[in-house]
């Protein structure tokens, strides 16, 4: 099973999968331009993701070990979120009942999530849980599993 | 009471973001100032924000939530000792129903919580999106309902809970709706400025491309 790792903490990895870093590497801000959408459909103005693109769509699984940034997802993990709106297209449909931007691939991959638990309260963590869970819904994920580990101080 | 407007978009003073601030601020008589997250080190701002009794924090919502720059400056925030401090927010979003950006809402209200701060609440509009593309006269219902949220704010230093409501409407999609935006016509409606921009920029017939397979 093709599979990719992005993470934050652990040293987590599998033979012959493609680690996305995110201790070390930055991600460039999404601009807000639109051009992914209507003008180099599907390929954002910024090239520092095409790998991470590449590997995401064609991965039947995602693995995610994630630290708890101020009781949500980090910075830079929101700046990746933000930069994956290439991956679907402009167009909304409404027949869950809600707005979901139509799907530009076929299939997406499972995800699976483990974080860094710092959380000072549950209710923070079903924040950070629920946000993750319809991100990933929105991203047309169908299985999408979550597991706090390590459970530490927040700093 | 020292009040500090942010703009929290990286589109910076060209956005719908800066629509709506422009349209707060013309419901003032004293205008007041605005600060770019795009364009500060997010620690130099949280430092800086310290100085201000309120923070109104302004935002596009990306992925159900704030901009990575957003996340970014509230890294650098600290919880404040005095809870002296307040913090507001005004969300804008392309989807039509508000409750889109409830995730949002949820985390704001307990991050004010953690850092301190009096919680002002967050003002929701969906259907946003084309705010700054579509002649203003479309939004000439929001634009004064700014305003209005912008006079009261400056009389009683609070979001006017009827504002909120009434921006934040339709929280949820109603079936009828449902039905109505998934009808050929309306859908179709829905998608003349996505094609129209598409055309203009000569790829049209690239709108369904998969660079990546």
């Amino acid at each position: 099973m093709k599979t990719m790792i992005v993470r934050e903490f652990h040293d987590f990895m599998l033979p012959d999968s493609y680690l996305l870093d995110l201790s070390d590497q930055k991600i460039k801000g999404c601009t807000g331009c639109w051009i992914c959408w209507w003008k180099t459909p599907g390929r954002c103005v910024h090239h520092d993701l095409d790998l991470f693109y590449r590997h995401y769509i064609t991965s039947e699984k995602v693995i995610f070990y994630l630290t708890v940034s101020q009781g949500f997802i980090s910075g830079n993990l929101k700046t990746l979120f933000d930069r994956m709106i290439p991956l679907f297209l402009p167009y909304t449909n409404y027949t869950s009942g809600e707005s979901m931007h139509d799907k530009r691939y076929e299939r997406y991959p499972d995800i699976e999530i483990h974080y860094h638990d710092t959380f000072l309260e549950a209710a923070e963590k079903k924040i950070f849980e629920d946000y993750l869970q319809r991100t990933f819904y929105q991203f047309h994920s169908k299985n999408i599993s979550l597991t706090g580990e390590q459970r530490g101080v927040r700093k | 009471m020292k009040t500090l407007i942010i703009n929290g978009s990286p589109r910076a003073n060209h956005g719908n973001t800066q629509l709506f601030i422009d349209h707060f601020q013309s419901g003032l008589t004293q205008p007041l100032p605005v600060r770019y997250v795009l364009r500060e080190n997010p620690t130099t701002l949280a430092l800086e924000m310290n100085d201000y009794d309120t923070i109104l924090l302004a935002m596009p919502l990306y992925i159900h939530a704030m901009p990575g720059i957003v996340m970014k400056l509230f890294e650098a925030m600290n919880p404040h000792p005095t809870n002296h401090k307040k913090i507001g927010f005004i969300v804008q979003a392309g989807f039509i129903e508000s409750s889109t950006a409830r995730y949002l809402e949820n985390y704001l209200s307990s991050l004010a919580h953690y850092l301190n701060y009096t919680y002002l609440g967050t003002v929701i509009k969906g259907d946003a999106a084309a705010c700054s593309i579509l002649p203003h006269f479309f939004f000439g219902k929001l634009f004064k309902q700014l305003k209005a949220l912008g006079a009261e704010y400056e009389k009683n230093e609070s979001f006017d809970p009827n504002f909120v409501e009434k921006l934040g409407n339709p929280v949820y999609l109603s079936k009828f709706q449902v039905r109505l935006l998934e009808s050929c016509l309306v859908k179709k409606l829905d998608q003349i400025g996505w094609n129209w921009n598409l055309k203009r920029n000569g790829c049209f017939e690239n709108r369904f491309d998969q660079p990546f397979l």
